[in-house]
């Protein structure tokens, strides 16, 4: 009984959600850096 | 909702207070901007347009570089060097790129080993590298930036002065660029020296780049 609740309480049944809410904040940190180092070397460029 | 945020609390922390420095650096760096420009009687700007200036972008890239830099080297270094007492690194005679069942590639992947570490050759030979592939683009390209976004500065530097421009390249031959880089590099690499040196003795209670309290100084790799 308490193992099976602490399985669904630390979410092991639902891998699949867990590696979702993984992915996004993995995309959410790639696209942050990549949007900020190809802006500032389009405006950096965009002035010569 | 509450479970997503706790098990993701350490990345969104730091995405949280990296965002509020940002946006503070951004304020700062737009006064400072504003101040300098009417010492000079020159004109001032609005702060959407300091955000898209170059003199905003290459403060923020020349701080990205060094810290991918950091990332890069230390995970490089890491595979070939080692660090007695220090939880950082691998316990000495380990030193190199390791097997393939240490590593759990291709036949020795384990039922929920990510489908590229199983799949062998150039799959596996890349996902083997991805982290290091991933922060070396990070680095070349944040420095990239700091290099054009720097240019133009210098430039404009130059012409309110009346005296002769510089081509990128030599720009990046240039004292200005190297100042710029080099005094961020030398304090990424104190950081890492040190910390790797410091962690064999001193203690963090519960972090897991500590070793455990009790753990003897010279265990090595160890992480609490």
């Amino acid at each position: 009984m308490g193992a099976q609740s602490d399985d669904r309480r630390l979410g092991k049944a639902q891998p699949g959600r867990t590696h979702a809410a993984m992915r996004v904040l993995f995309w959410t940190w790639i696209v942050l850096i990549t949007a900020g180092l190809v802006f500032y070397s389009v405006v950096g460029l965009s002035h010569h | 909702m509450r479970r997503w945020l706790h098990d993701n609390s350490l990345s969104l922390f730091f995405l949280v207070i990296f965002l509020a420095a940002l946006v503070g650096q951004a304020i700062a760096g737009h006064t400072l901007h504003n101040e300098n420009a009417m010492a000079h009687h020159s004109s001032t700007m609005s702060f959407w347009r300091y955000l898209h200036s170059s003199d905003f972008g290459n403060a923020v890239m020349e701080n990205w570089q060094s810290e991918y830099l950091q990332f890069m080297l230390f995970m490089l270094a890491t595979v070939w060097l080692v660090q007695r007492g220090s939880p950082e690194s691998k316990p000495p005679g380990k030193e190199g790129p390791e097997s393939d069942e240490e590593q759990k590639i291709g036949p020795h992947a384990d039922d929920d080993s990510p489908g590229w570490a199983r799949a062998g050759g150039l799959r596996t030979l890349v996902y083997s590298n991805s982290l290091l592939i991933v922060m070396s683009i990070i680095f070349f390209g944040s420095w990239f930036a700091q290099s054009v976004t720097g240019w133009t500065n210098y430039n404009a530097d130059q012409v309110d002065h009346h005296q002769a421009t510089l081509t990128w390249l030599g720009y990046i031959g240039s004292a200005d660029f190297w100042e710029a880089t080099l005094e961020n590099w030398q304090s990424e690499f104190l950081a890492v020296g040190s910390f790797v040196a410091i962690t064999a003795f001193l203690r963090q209670r519960g972090s897991s780049q500590s070793k455990p309290v009790g753990a003897a100084h010279h265990s090595t790799g160890v992480e609490g």
